[in-house]
């Protein structure tokens, strides 16, 4: 996901008005994107209730500039420390081992796990801020662009489609394997007779 | 009519009235030899507010009256203890602020969090530096806005409660809500790579 230099959806944060609408297959990193790391910004519960209250609507034009610009920074900022924390956990060591393992790798824009802060203070570091302060300005810029953000919107409805697609036969599959552990038991064990005499 | 069936519960108006007048109305409507078994009866409902009512109308004395106070001081006690006990954020760490809040502010401390959840969070992500400052600011500051949708405990001007009692309490509720977002993408992010790995 990720390119040399550790950014994240750099075909989308670089779209300028020159360039032709993106194609499904060229946002389709940065729709997948939004369904796993911004949405549960707003709590998968709460957007359930937004897209029942609003059905005409995509949870594209629900999604603030802020809020991407958030789970940017969250995930530029993280994901070395989640692949170090994925690799040692794949060691198969007791809980006491894995914390006494070395870990090299920090977030990059937030303070050190363990590291004493201030009363009220929020962890964020200067450059995170600035940061944080570019890609929000970055992602407003795209979602004021209509014609690009309308467009996104009609991708995000064919995602959903096809994310909501395999779901189903998820679904399907789990409900076969259901009914077929069903079939297995005796429907004689749990008989009732109403009219057998007390 | 005997016992507390029989007793005709007087409006509120007449709490404050004098004892003298309220003896002659329940003489009134009962027989006389009965009054005393129906203040009796008044003491035992202990629990109900129209007793209160009552208890003033007949003219019982301070004794009896004290008693129904420490009965109902009881009562608040114990509905404040299900109101704690029944908060589904209580955790492990005995230490957190929240268990030593009143009801009052446990109320206030779910308000916060439902804004924090629904509202806030979605729309702010990293609070500016200096968040932690009092402010009446309605709209223009995270202080005016939290302070606008609570209800300041009696005793307390909106500035000492912020500073003394909800700073602490809205830190708290907000650091809950960005590290449970933190554990959800942390999460996510180790299905998607298994997902890379066996496909």
């Amino acid at each position: 996901m990720t390119d040399d230099h550790g950014l994240i959806l750099i075909n989308v944060r670089e779209w300028d008005d020159e360039y032709k609408l993106p194609e499904y297959e060229d946002v389709l990193e940065f729709l997948k994107f939004v369904h796993n790391y911004v949405i549960p910004i707003y709590g998968t519960k709460n957007m359930r209730k937004w897209i029942k209250n609003n059905p005409d609507k995509t949870v594209i034009t629900k999604v603030t500039a802020t809020s991407i610009a958030y789970a940017v920074l969250v995930y530029e900022s993280r994901y070395k420390v989640w692949e170090e924390n994925i690799a040692i956990k794949n060691k198969n060591i007791t809980r006491a081992e894995m914390r006494r393992e070395k870990r090299v790798e920090l977030p990059m824009y937030h303070t050190a796990p363990g590291t004493k802060l201030k009363l009220y203070e929020v962890g964020w570091t200067s450059e995170g801020r600035d940061y944080y302060a570019t890609l929000s300005n970055i992602f407003q810029s795209l979602k004021s662009n209509q014609k690009f953000w309308d467009n996104l919107s009609e991708h995000w409805v064919r995602y959903e489609s096809e994310v909501l697609k395999e779901d189903l036969i998820k679904e399907a599959k789990i409900q076969k394997e259901v009914v077929l552990d069903v079939g297995h038991y005796d429907e004689q064990q749990y008989k009732v007779d109403f009219m057998a005499e007390v | 009519m005997k016992g507390s069936l029989g007793m005709k519960q007087q409006p509120d108006d007449n709490y404050e009235s004098e004892s003298s007048t309220n003896s002659e109305n329940s003489a009134e409507t009962d027989d006389g030899d009965n009054n005393e078994e129906v203040l009796k009866t008044d003491l035992v409902l202990s629990g109900s507010p129209g007793s209160i009512s009552s208890i003033g109308n007949s003219g019982v004395s301070q004794k009896e009256l004290e008693e129904e106070n420490t009965l109902l001081k009881k009562r608040n006690a114990s509905m404040e203890k299900i109101l704690q006990s029944n908060s589904a954020y209580f955790g492990k760490n005995k230490c957190r602020i929240k268990y030593r809040l009143s009801s009052q502010d446990q109320l206030n401390r779910r308000t916060a969090v439902l804004f924090i959840k629904c509202d806030m969070f979605p729309r702010i992500q990293i609070l500016p530096e200096m968040w932690y400052l009092y402010s009446p600011l309605v709209g223009m500051t995270v202080c005016g806005k939290i302070m606008s949708l609570l209800t300041i405990p009696e005793g307390y001007t909106a500035k000492s409660y912020w500073e003394n009692v909800f700073c602490a309490i809205f830190s708290e509720a907000w650091a809950v809500v960005r590290s449970n977002y933190m554990v959800t993408v942390s999460a996510t992010f180790l299905g998607t790579l298994l997902h890379v790995i066996h496909c």
